[in-house]
Order: C-alpha cells, then sequence, then structure tokens
C-alpha cells in the first residue's frame, strides 16, 4: 500500500514536473491557452454582433466567397476578427464594445489597404470578415459546424 | 461688321494683315483683341448666325477606333460654335496639368501655370465670370463643413465657376461694330497654299455652299477651327500630295484626346442624414455680384504625384430616400400648386408615405434635418493620357465642298482604366476610412469601363504644342512648326488633357497669342 501510494506520489510528482519542463520548453502553449480562453468570451460578443447583421446573409454569402478558402472557417475567421481586435488595442467586454472596436479595425483596414471587393463594394478585410462569420453561423447554427 | 460671305463676288481676293478661321470661342476672343488696333482682320465662319443643318453635314465623318460621339451633334458649326451650347464651366488647368510627370508619357506644357496666370485672369473678364480666385473658402465654404475624406491629404473639395456667355449672341454687336473687323458667315477655309516649301502661307481659298470661291491673303493666318478641324484642315493643305502643313514629323492628328467620362459608383453613406453643407452647385453672393458656382472633389497635386495618378474630377448626385416623393407631394399641396389631377396623386402620395412625411417633419422642425440620403452616385471625368495611336486622319469621303472627311481612331491606353481604377480605389479606401460610408465602384475591377462610359466633346491634341518639332506640331507660341505665318488656337494645341474643363484655358490660350501676334505685326 504504502509502496503503491508512494509509487503514485512519485508518479504524479514527476508528471508535473516532466509537465512543468514541457512547458517551460513550450511556453507559448500557455499564452495560447489564455488566449484560447479569452477568444471564448469574445466569441460570444462576436456572434453577438454577426446576429446584429440579420438582412447581410446575401452579403455575407458575398464576402465568403470574395475571401480566400482557407480562410473561411468559423474558427478561423473569429480568430482573425479577435485577434486584429486585441493587437488594435480592442477589447469585446461587451457586444458593443466589439462593435466599436471592430469599426475602429476596419477603419485601420482602410487606412493599410486591407481591402476586398465584394460585388463592386470596397470593404474592409475585417467587416468581409465579419459578414462571412454571419453567413456561416446562420448556415451552421451559432453552436454547431 | 459682319457679311455674308455668299454674296461676296467669285474671285474676290480679301487682304487684311490677319485673317482667323472660326469663330467660336478662341476666333471671336481673338478678333475682339484687334478691335481697336490698326490691323484689318477678316474672321471666317462656316456657318451663319443659326444652326444650319447643312452646314452641320460639313462635319461628317467616320469613326474607327473606340465609339466616339456622332462628330455632327458634338460640335457646332456656325457663330459662337460650340459655345452654343456649352455648361458654361469654366476653371484654369491646374499647375500639374502643365508639367512634365515621370510616369505619365508626352505630359507636360512647355511653360507653366503661372506663365498663363495672367491670360487666365482676363479670360474670367472675356467669360463674364467673377474673380480669378478658386479656393473654396473664398466662395463660402468653410474648412469645417467639408467631410473628411474630401479634406485632404487625398481628396479636395474645389469650385468651378459657370459662366452664361454664349460667344456668338454677346460678342456679335461688338465685333458687327468694329470697322476694321469684317466677319465673313457661310465662308468655309478650304486649302492654304503654302508654296511649294510649305514655308509659309501665300493665300488661303475660301469656299461657300452656294458655290462661290475667294481668296483671303494675309500677313498672319490664325486656325481656330475646333479641335478636329484645325488638324482637318492641316492635313489637307499644303503642295499638292503632300503630308499637309506643320506634318513633317507626321504629329498632326496624332495625340487625339478628350476627357473620359463615366460612372464611378454609389457611395452608401454611414449616416443618411449626414450634412453635405459644402453642397454642390450654388450662387455666391460676394466679390460685387451674384455668381454661380459648382463644387467638385478633386486630387490634390501632391497626392496625384506620390501616387502616380492622372488627374479626374469627381462629382456627385444625390440619390434621396423614397420619401423624397412624398414630401414634394405635400409641398405642393401646401402651396396649393397643380391642377386637380395632380392634386389627388400628390395627396395619394403623401398618405401612402404618412410616416416617412411625419418623421421628415418632426426631424425638420427638431433637428433641421434634411430628406435622408440613400446614396451618392459618383460622376467621373478623367484625363486620358497623351497617346500617338489616337488621331484623326483625312479618309477617302470627301463632303459637299471637296473637302476630304475626318477619321476619328479614338484609342486609349491601359493605363488610362487602371489609373480610374486606382483613383476609385483610394476613394473607397478614404470614404471608408473615415467612416464616411462605402463605395460601390464601377470600375473595382480591371474589367470593362462601365456601360455608361464615354468620352466627351472636349477634344484636345491633335495639333499638340511642343519646342521641339518633332514631338509638336505648334511651338510654345502656338505658331505650325516650319510655317512662318500660320498659327492654332484652341484645345488642339493642348499638349496634356488634365481633367479641367477646356474654354477658360482656350481663352487664356486665345488672349495669349493675340498678344504675342501684335508684337509680330508691330
Amino acid at each position: 500500500m504504502f509502496r503503491a501510494t508512494f509509487g503514485r506520489r512519485r508518479l504524479m510528482a514527476n508528471v508535473i514536473g516532466g509537465g512543468m519542463a514541457w512547458l517551460r520548453r513550450h511556453d507559448s502553449f500557455l499564452a495560447r491557452l489564455s488566449d484560447h480562453v479569452r477568444w471564448m468570451s469574445g466569441y460570444g460578443a462576436l456572434a453577438a454582433v454577426c446576429g446584429d447583421l440579420g438582412n447581410g446573409y446575401a452579403i455575407g454569402r458575398a464576402c465568403l466567397e470574395a475571401l480566400p478558402t482557407r480562410d473561411v472557417s468559423k474558427g478561423s475567421l473569429a480568430r482573425f476578427i479577435l485577434g486584429d481586435v486585441r493587437s488594435a488595442g480592442g477589447g469585446w467586454s461587451s457586444k458593443d464594445a466589439l462593435a466599436r472596436s471592430i469599426r475602429e479595425v476596419s477603419r485601420d483596414d482602410f487606412r493599410n489597404g486591407r481591402i476586398v471587393i465584394v460585388d463592386g463594394w470596397m470593404l474592409s478585410l475585417t467587416e468581409t470578415r465579419v459578414y462571412a462569420l454571419a453567413a456561416l453561423l446562420r448556415e451552421q447554427g451559432a453552436t454547431g459546424g | 461688321m459682319i457679311m455674308d460671305a455668299r454674296s461676296v463676288p467669285p474671285g474676290t481676293v480679301l487682304e487684311p494683315e490677319v485673317c482667323i478661321v472660326g469663330a467660336g470661342a478662341a476666333g471671336i476672343t481673338l478678333a475682339r483683341e484687334f478691335i481697336g488696333s490698326p490691323f484689318r482682320v477678316v474672321l471666317l465662319e462656316s456657318g451663319g448666325m443659326h444652326y444650319d443643318q447643312r452646314t452641320e453635314d460639313l462635319y461628317e465623318g467616320q469613326s474607327v477606333g473606340r465609339p466616339f460621339e456622332d462628330l455632327t451633334t458634338c460640335r457646332l458649326r456656325y457663330f459662337g460654335g460650340t459655345t452654343n451650347h456649352w455648361g458654361g464651366w469654366c476653371l484654369p488647368y491646374d499647375a500639374i496639368d502643365f508639367e512634365p510627370r515621370d510616369t505619365l508619357p508626352y505630359h507636360g506644357w512647355p511653360f507653366s501655370k503661372p506663365h498663363l496666370d495672367p491670360w487666365y485672369r482676363r479670360a474670367q473678364k472675356v467669360c463674364r465670370i467673377g474673380p480669378y480666385d478658386y479656393r473654396p473658402s473664398h466662395w463660402g465654404i468653410s474648412p469645417k463643413e467639408i467631410p473628411s475624406p474630401f479634406s485632404g491629404p487625398d481628396f479636395e473639395v474645389r469650385i468651378l465657376q459657370v459662366s452664361s456667355v454664349q460667344f456668338g449672341p454677346v460678342y456679335a454687336e461688338e465685333l458687327r461694330r468694329a470697322p476694321q473687323l469684317h466677319v465673313y458667315l457661310h465662308a468655309n477655309a478650304f486649302h492654304f497654299d503654302a508654296g511649294e516649301n510649305n514655308a509659309a502661307v501665300r493665300e488661303l481659298s475660301v469656299k461657300t455652299l452656294s458655290g462661290i470661291d475667294f481668296t483671303v491673303r494675309a500677313r498672319l493666318y490664325i486656325l481656330a477651327a475646333g479641335g478636329i478641324e484645325n488638324a482637318r484642315l492641316l492635313l489637307t493643305s499644303g503642295k499638292q500630295g503632300g503630308k499637309g502643313l506643320g506634318n513633317a514629323h507626321d504629329l498632326v492628328g496624332r495625340f487625339f484626346m478628350v476627357h473620359l467620362v463615366y460612372s464611378g459608383g454609389v457611395i452608401a453613406p454611414a449616416h443618411p442624414r449626414m450634412t453635405f453643407d459644402f453642397r454642390s452647385e450654388g450662387d455666391y453672393t460676394g466679390f460685387g455680384g451674384k455668381h454661380p458656382f459648382v463644387s467638385f472633389i478633386g486630387l490634390p497635386a501632391a497626392s496625384m504625384r506620390r501616387r502616380h495618378l492622372p488627374n479626374m474630377m469627381i462629382s456627385w448626385g444625390y440619390k434621396f430616400s423614397p420619401v423624397v416623393h412624398a414630401v414634394n407631394a405635400l409641398k405642393r399641396v401646401l402651396e396649393g400648386e397643380g391642377p386637380g389631377g395632380r392634386l389627388m396623386a400628390d395627396l395619394s402620395k403623401v398618405v401612402g408615405n404618412l410616416e416617412g412625411v411625419a418623421d421628415f417633419a418632426a426631424r425638420k422642425v427638431l433637428f433641421g434635418e434634411g430628406i435622408p440620403i440613400e446614396a451618392l452616385e459618383v460622376h467621373c471625368a478623367s484625363e486620358q493620357e497623351p497617346n500617338p495611336q489616337s488621331r484623326v486622319f483625312l479618309g477617302s469621303k470627301r463632303d459637299r465642298l471637296g473637302m476630304r472627311e475626318i477619321v476619328v481612331d479614338w484609342q486609349l491606353v491601359p493605363e488610362d482604366k487602371s489609373k480610374a481604377i486606382a483613383i476609385l480605389r483610394l476613394l473607397g479606401a478614404e470614404i471608408g476610412r473615415a467612416g464616411f460610408g462605402r463605395l460601390h465602384s464601377s470600375l473595382a475591377n480591371e474589367g470593362r469601363w462601365p456601360s455608361d462610359f464615354y468620352g466627351n466633346e472636349h477634344q484636345m491634341g491633335a495639333t499638340r504644342m511642343h519646342r521641339d518639332p518633332k514631338q509638336g506640331v505648334v511651338d510654345e507660341n502656338c505658331r505650325v512648326h516650319g510655317v512662318a505665318n500660320l498659327y492654332v488656337a484652341g484645345s488642339s494645341v493642348f499638349p496634356t488633357g488634365g481633367a479641367n474643363n477646356p474654354t477658360l484655358t482656350i481663352v487664356a490660350l486665345a488672349l495669349r497669342l493675340a498678344d504675342h501676334l501684335k508684337k509680330v505685326l508691330a
């Protein structure tokens, strides 16, 4: 029994020690984990922003077509959008805060030439992604797909 | 005095000091400058005082390049010329239009804009417009009123002035009273004889449609017959079987260009009740009178230089929310306008959109807001790159007088479109950056020009000005290279077309030429 208990403790210590060592070697994982947690909260706000684009489905479909195929999954679109919002110092504590941030990022897009032509409309890359995500959410359901 | 060439005895030889061919904006301006001088002037005009189809038909020709406007309707061949139907838009060319540009081939004039400024000032008076001041702030447009996308650095608001002068009716009486000035109506310049070596014009043969021929022997001749006809007359003149006058280097008729006009797209404003107090047109009371003007969007020179772009004029039209029809109907009902049938229709419009009308009325009273704007339609007029392959030349068919008709081979270079696309992309980016709205560009991709695209009636370049005879038909004084006494007036001498309306520059150049000729004659 003792041996077994000792064995479990040693095993756990080894695992934790080994895990810490692995994490020290891969410290970006922690950052990514915490990003993921934060993005999960941003994702809710983003879904709410997209939900407000109720009649923008046709635009969203056109935006999906205008973007590179590899970029048009829900996950990658959300990561791109929230990543750009974060890089610009914006926040997503609420739907309104995120909408404001997206507007700011969109203006920066125009300033920096990150423009996508969607059926002749000159849109910012970020708003194109938001519309595209809204269309995907509508097609696949906010939680599925 | 004004005479009818059809009553001149056949074989007559007129011997003035100066012979001007064409009584449009350039020809009439030149002739007026000689009033009171000691020099006898003959001004030949193909048409009469009014429109005449038989005369207009002398403009007939062919188009073999890009589709071009009907040659018999885009110009007017009677006293006053095309100013008989012009829109009166006046503004000088921009300084950058006169400059050589690194990335725009064949660009630039032999002189700078400041050189032409004194004549521009005088041209303002000829066109009877306001002062030579085109700063929007001096026309009641405060910088604060101008929305961000149009207040620099890439776009700016500009103004042009509107002339109501039709040169024929306005200046006919003055010319009629001038004793040493003889205007011959129905007199068609037919052929410049410049001897065996084409070194100087000896005489000009003139024909009327009624079959009378006579001759003008002048010291100096000025061709002011219009953007295409100037080239046609040079090509058809000179010794038999030759290449024409001033055409030793095969330049006459080449570099033919116009302004490119098309719908640039639509701006969806971010806020339908945005104020556009910098307005698109109005009358400004100031400078000692009331002066009509129109504002538009242009590119600052620094933006054109930095981005290697040509010039462009951008104007817009409002597309109001449909509530505008109901509001207008309500106004008519309240003002008691219109017959009974119209009243019922108006009432029905108001009742049918009661909610919109009520919303408009409340906002008007509470906030002074106007009718919501659904969209702004963007209209573009852009500069065509000078292009030697774009040309007019003589065809084999002859007109009723026996002169060979013109063939227009209007051509563009790929950069004309790609640079227009670049400007509209820049506009879309600026509109988005400023949060002003979004642009739907009709030229978003490298495809076709918009369906409403056309080359307008500003015909330029076919006798271009350059100091080097190998690069231009006329020199910096508008004298035909190699011909001692023949000059050209009008937009055909423009080496670069810019985007601005050309008439003020035509008049300024005519005034400058008149000053030069007086010195030559003295």
